[in-house]
C-alpha cells in the first residue's frame, strides 16, 4: 500500500506484519493483525476507526507503550519494539510528543510547569525551560492564564496547555489520542488548527487517533482501521481543510445552529 | 533530569498532602525521640555509674601488685607464685614503656596527722608517688606548682582541695569537727600562705598530757608547694601528696619513734609495723642472703598506672597480667556494674526501636497510598519520557525528607523530653541504681547520639520509601493514561 508511493525520502516510521493480540481471561482477542505502514516526514496522518478497531493499540505500539506481539516498527532507523525501557524513555523524550484525550495534566502544577515537564525530564535548566514553556504559552493564547493550575482552566484551555507542553521539546513525531475527544465542536476546530499549523511550521509529523471524521478531514492521509487491520488508504490533500478556512467556520456555524 | 530538579518534584509531592505528610513525619518524630530517650537514659546511667567511680578514684587508673599466687577458678586450689616480677625501678620503667600509658609510679601510704604553726591539727592520708610523674598525672593546682624534680628525696608536699577545710584547733577545748566542703566553697585559709607544717605519727599529740618517761614524741617538717584544684561533682579526697623517696625517709623515721615509744616503760601496746603499707615492700626484713645480691627485689608496694583513655585501661590491665603481676582497677567494677544493668539497657533500647519500626511502617503506608492517588501522573510522566530512575528518585527523596523531618524534629522533642526527664528525677529526689540524680542527669543526649538518629531516620525513611519507589516504575505507563 504504502511502498506503492513513489516518494524519494525514506518513511519515518515504518511498520510491518505488526500483530497485536491481547489474552483476556481464556480468550484471546486480536487487536491488530499484519498491519504495514509507512509515515513519512510532515506528514499529518490520521488514523480512524470505530471504538474497539485497533487504533489506540497501533498509536501504543508506535508509541512504545506496548509490545507487539508479532511484526516490527522502525522509527527513524530504530527498532522500538526491541528496546528497553529505559532506552525508550530516552527515545521518547528526543523524538515523541503526546496530546492525550483526557490532558493529563500534573494538578499541582501550574501551566508554565506542567509545559516545562518534557524538558525537566530531559536535563534542561530550569531558566531555560521556564523561557522555552513561557514562549510555548502565548503561542497557544494562553499568555495570561501562564501561573494558572489545570483545575482553574477550562477544557480548551487545559488543552492548549497539553498542546504546549507537547510541542515544547520540538519533538520529530507527535502523537495525538482522540485530541478533542472532550471538547465542543468550536473548541475542536481551534484545538486542530492550532495543532496542525504547529506541526507544519516546525515540520512534524502529526498522528492522529480519531473516530471523528470531520477531524479527519484535516489530515493529509486518512487510514481507515477496521477489526486490526487497515481497511483503506485515503489521499486526503484534495479535500483537506485548510488552517482558518471557510469550511472549518461552516462546520462551527452548522454544530452550533443545532 | 537534574538532581536539583528531582528533588523539587519530590518536595513538591510531599509539600502536597501536608496533612498526611506532617502525620507521618509525626510518626518518626514519636519514633526518633523514643530511640533517642531511652538510649540517653541508657547513657546517662552509664555516666552515673562512672561519676560514681570517678569519685571514689580515677577510672583511668589501675593498681599494679606482685603476684603472689593464683586461685584455680575451678577447683578453688591456691598455688603460690614461685617466681613474682618484682616491683623495682627496672619494671617501673617497662610498665612506663607500655603502649597507652600516660603516667606510672609507685604508690606508698602514710596514714598520720599534721600540725600547722603549732596550734592546728589534721589527720589524713600522704600518698607517696614520684615526684616528676605528677604532672603527667593530670593533677592540676589551685595555687602553687605541682611536685617535680626538685621535690625528689623532699617532704615537699602538696594537697588536695579538701585539706584546709580540715584542720581544727588542737587546744580548741570542745572538739571542732572540720566539715565537708560544699561544691564552689571558697577555702577557709591560703595554705601557702608562710604556714608551718609538721608531720607526726602521735594520734594525741597537743591535746593530752605529755608522758616524759618516754621518748619525746618526733615531728617531721615538711612545707606545702601547692593545693589542686577541686574534683568536679563531688570531691572526696582527702589525701597530701609527696615524693615517695621523701615519704619513706620521713615514715621510717617516724616509724622508729613510734616504735621507741612504745617499747619504753610498759611494753603493752608494742607493734613491729603500725603504718600501714609503708616499709612492707622493702623487703629488708630478713629474706635477703648473701648468695643472692643480685636477684631483684621489690622495692615498692604497689604502682599505680594512668591510662590516656578509659578505653585503654582493659588492654593495658592485659599486658601487665601478661608481664607478671596482678592488677586492678575501678574500670572492674564500672564493667561489672554495666554488665549488671544491660538487660534493663537494651530493653529500654527495644522499646525506642519498636517505636521506629512503627514509624518506617507509617512511611511506607504513605508512599504506597500516594502511589495509588498519583498513578495516572506517574504513568504520564512515563509517556513524557521520564527515566525509571529518576521516578524512583523522586519516592526515595520524598520519603527521605520524611525521614530527615522527623529527625530533626525528633531530636528536638527528645532535648525537651530529656530536659523534663532530668528535671522530675531531680526535684523528685529520685535515685535510680544507687545514682544519685541531683548529682548525675538521668538522661544524657551525647553529639553522636544525635547525628546517629538521625542517620538513622534518615537511613529508615529511604528503606521505608524503597518498596513504593521500585512499585512505582513498575506501573505500567499505559494502564496509567487509559481514558476512562
Amino acid at each position: 500500500m504504502a511502498e506503492e508511493k513513489s516518494v524519494a525520502a525514506k518513511p519515518a516510521i515504518v511498520i510491518r506484519d505488526l500483530s497485536k493480540v491481547f489474552i483476556i481471561g481464556k480468550e484471546k482477542v486480536k487487536a491488530l493483525s499484519g498491519v504495514n505502514l509507512d509515515i513519512y516526514k510532515n506528514e499529518i496522518v490520521c488514523l480512524l476507526g470505530t471504538s474497539g478497531s485497533g487504533k489506540s493499540t497501533l498509536l501504543n505500539l508506535m508509541a512504545g507503550l506496548e509490545k507487539p506481539t508479532k511484526g516490527s516498527i522502525t522509527i527513524f532507523g530504530e527498532r522500538i519494539d526491541a528496546m528497553s525501557e529505559r532506552k525508550l524513555a530516552l527515545f521518547r523524550q528526543k523524538n515523541m510528543g503526546f496530546v492525550f484525550q483526557s490532558y493529563n495534566l500534573l494538578p499541582t502544577m501550574n501551566a508554565i510547569d506542567n509545559v516545562s515537564m518534557p524538558l525537566a525530564f530531559a536535563g534542561v535548566k530550569r531558566s531555560v525551560r521556564e523561557k522555552a514553556a513561557k514562549k510555548m504559552l502565548k503561542l497557544c493564547g494562553l499568555g495570561k492564564r501562564m501561573r494558572h493550575k489545570p483545575t482553574q482552566m477550562s477544557g480548551g484551555q487545559q488543552q492548549r496547555v497539553g498542546i504546549a507542553r507537547a510541542f515544547v521539546a520540538k519533538p520529530k513525531i507527535v502523537f495525538a489520542d482522540e485530541p478533542t475527544g472532550n471538547l465542543d465542536t468550536r473548541t475542536t476546530i481551534e484545538i486542530m488548527e492550532m495543532m496542525v499549523s504547529m506541526a507544519r511550521e516546525n515540520h512534524q509529523t502529526l498522528i492522529i487517533v480519531t473516530h471523528d471524521v470531520e477531524i479527519a478531514a484535516y489530515a493529509d492521509k486518512i487510514y481507515h482501521i477496521i477489526d486490526g487491520t487497515i481497511s483503506s488508504v485515503e489521499d486526503n490533500r484534495s479535500k483537506q481543510i485548510a488552517v482558518g478556512s471557510k469550511e472549518a467556520a461552516d462546520i462551527v456555524a452548522a454544530a452550533e445552529s443545532v | 533530569m537534574r538532581k536539583t530538579d528531582v528533588i523539587r518534584f519530590a518536595g513538591g509531592n510531599f509539600l502536597r498532602r501536608k496533612a498526611r505528610s506532617a502525620l507521618t513525619v509525626l510518626g518518626v518524630v514519636i519514633g526518633t525521640a523514643a530511640v533517642v530517650i531511652m538510649l540517653s537514659i541508657g547513657i546517662g546511667m552509664n555516666k552515673g555509674f562512672e561519676d560514681q567511680i570517678n569519685s571514689y578514684g580515677n577510672i583511668r587508673e589501675i593498681f599494679v601488685y606482685e603476684k603472689w599466687g593464683s586461685v584455680d577458678p575451678e577447683t578453688g586450689e591456691y598455688t603460690e607464685n614461685a617466681n613474682r616480677e618484682p616491683l623495682d625501678d627496672i619494671s617501673l620503667e617497662n610498665v612506663r614503656a607500655l603502649d597507652n600509658v600516660q603516667a606510672c609510679s609507685p604508690q606508698e601510704y602514710f596514714y598520720g596527722y599534721s600540725i600547722m604553726d603549732n596550734t592546728h591539727k589534721a589527720s589524713y592520708q600522704v600518698l607517696g608517688l614520684d615526684a616528676t610523674s605528677m604532672e603527667d598525672f593530670g593533677y592540676e593546682v589551685l595555687y602553687g606548682r605541682l611536685l617535680n624534680e626538685s621535690d625528689v628525696g623532699t617532704t615537699n608536699f602538696v594537697m588536695c582541695f579538701n585539706i584546709p577545710f580540715y584542720y581544727y584547733e588542737m587546744r580548741g577545748g570542745e572538739q571542732v569537727w572540720y566539715h565537708e566542703p560544699v561544691d564552689g566553697e571558697e577555702l577557709p585559709f591560703n595554705p601557702l600562705d608562710g604556714h608551718k607544717y609538721q608531720f607526726t605519727w602521735y594520734y594525741d599529740y597537743g591535746t593530752g598530757a605529755v608522758d616524759t618517761s618516754k621518748p619525746r614524741i618526733k615531728l617531721v617538717d615538711a612545707n606545702c608547694v601547692g593545693i589542686l584544684v577541686q574534683k568536679a561533682g563531688g570531691d572526696y579526697s582527702q589525701e597530701v601528696y609527696m615524693d615517695i623517696k621523701g615519704l619513706k625517709t620521713m615514715s621510717e623515721t617516724l616509724n622508729k619513734n613510734q616504735q621507741d615509744y612504745y617499747n619504753s616503760g610498759s611494753s603493752y601496746y608494742m607493734t613491729a609495723d603500725v603504718a600501714v603499707g609503708v616499709g612492707v615492700a622493702g623487703g629488708s626484713s630478713g629474706s635477703a642472703s648473701g648468695s643472692e645480691e643480685e636477684q631483684r627485689k621489690s622495692i615498692y608496694s604497689q604502682f599505680i598506672v594512668l591510662a590516656d583513655d578509659p578505653d585503654h585501661v582493659q588492654g593495658i590491665e592485659k599486658a601487665l597480667r601478661n608481664m607478671g603481676f596482678d592488677t586492678s582497677s575501678n574500670m572492674d567494677y564500672l564493667t561489672q556494674m554495666q554488665e549488671q544493668t544491660k538487660f534493663l539497657r537494651s530493653i529500654l533500647g527495644a522499646i525506642g526501636v519498636v517505636a521506629f519500626f512503627v514509624a518506617a511502617l507509617s512511611i511506607t503506608n504513605t508512599m504506597v497510598m500516594s502511589i495509588y492517588e498519583r498513578t495516572r501522573e506517574i504513568g504520564v510522566m512515563k509517556v513524557l519520557g521520564c527515566k525509571l530512575s529518576d521516578i524512583r528518585g523522586m519516592f526515595l527523596i520524598e520519603a527521605g525528607i520524611i525521614g530527615v523531618t522527623g529527625g530533626v524534629f525528633g531530636i528536638g522533642l527528645s532535648y525537651i523530653a530529656s530536659y523534663v526527664v532530668n528535671q522530675l528525677a531531680k526535684n523528685g529526689g529520685m535515685s535510680m541504681m544507687g545514682i544519685d540524680a541531683s548529682v548525675s542527669a538521668l538522661s544524657i543526649i551525647p553529639p553522636w547520639l544525635d547525628l546517629a538518629a538521625l542517620v538513622l531516620a534518615t537511613a529508615v525513611g529511604v528503606f521505608s520509601g524503597l518498596y513504593p519507589a521500585i512499585r512505582a516504575t513498575r506501573l505500567s505507563a499505559l494502564e496509567a493514561i487509559k481514558n476512562e
